[in-house]
């Protein structure tokens, strides 16, 4: 087994790996993280030559800027498919328990995701803020406390939740000693 | 093909699951390994031999056949 160091604790975080990061493990994500990095370092080098083309050709900068950034967004969105899709694959997310592991590993991941979403829907909140109180004239505190912007980061937080309660419920995987 | 499975269940009384933890891989990589779709690279054989009690001939070795 590979020492466990800083960066195989990022590695095993980044891609949701349960278990030993062993010497299969490490090629396979090796193998897919290279299979993700060339195309996306084409394609951001192609979105930087059209944004410096479409400014050459003084296109309006606001167009041009909105179109950059999401052009990236879907680039972005696109790798982190791929490497969902790769790595589900191959089974390397799963978290393999005995039968009588189970509930108390599901109910683990239950904890922890709540945990997560609470911790997601505060920061949510508090960067939705930022972004809203930013010009608009008024205090931080009193963006903070309006009710349409709470019930909206509670239900972003509460959706992210149960979606990532989903995918962590599924990556359990019951086994039978063999 | 190498004899893993069948030496850890005739002479072991291994799971797949233990045998994964003795020597600090994954279950899955050790399915792998005795279903021969991976092929682990010689320090991971030794461990395996280490943890079955036995030698590399036995568990990996391989005829050359003859022309």
């Amino acid at each position: 087994m590979t020492q466990t160091t800083l960066f195989t604790r990022i590695i095993k975080h980044f891609y949701g790996i349960a278990g030993p990061l062993d010497e299969y493990r490490l090629k396979e994500l090796n193998r897919i993280g290279n299979t993700a990095l060339l195309p996306l370092l084409f394609l951001q080098m192609a979105g930087a030559f059209g944004t410096i083309l479409a400014t050459a050709w003084q296109l309006r900068t606001e167009t041009v800027l909105l179109t950059y950034i999401w052009f990236n967004m879907i680039v972005f969105l696109t790798v982190m498919a791929y490497l969902g899709w790769a790595v589900g694959r191959l089974h390397l997310t799963e978290r393999e328990v005995t039968p009588a592991e189970k509930k108390r590993v599901q109910l683990w991941a239950l904890i922890r995701t709540l945990i997560a979403g609470l911790w997601f829907t505060v920061s949510f909140h508090l960067l939705s803020t930022l972004i809203d109180w930013v010009g608009s004239g008024q205090t931080y505190s009193s963006i903070l406390l309006q009710g349409r912007n709470l019930l909206g980061s509670l239900v972003a937080g509460g959706g992210w939740t149960v979606i990532m309660l989903i995918i962590a419920l599924r990556r359990i995987k019951e086994v039978n000693e063999e | 093909m190498n004899r893993v499975r069948e030496y850890r269940r005739q002479h072991t009384d291994y799971s797949q699951q233990a045998l994964a933890q003795q020597v600090g891989v994954a279950r899955q990589t050790i399915n792998l390994i005795e279903n021969d779709k991976y092929n682990p690279s010689l320090d991971l054989c030794l461990k395996i031999v280490w943890a079955l009690g036995t030698d590399l001939n036995t568990l990996f070795w391989e005829e050359r056949d003859k022309k």
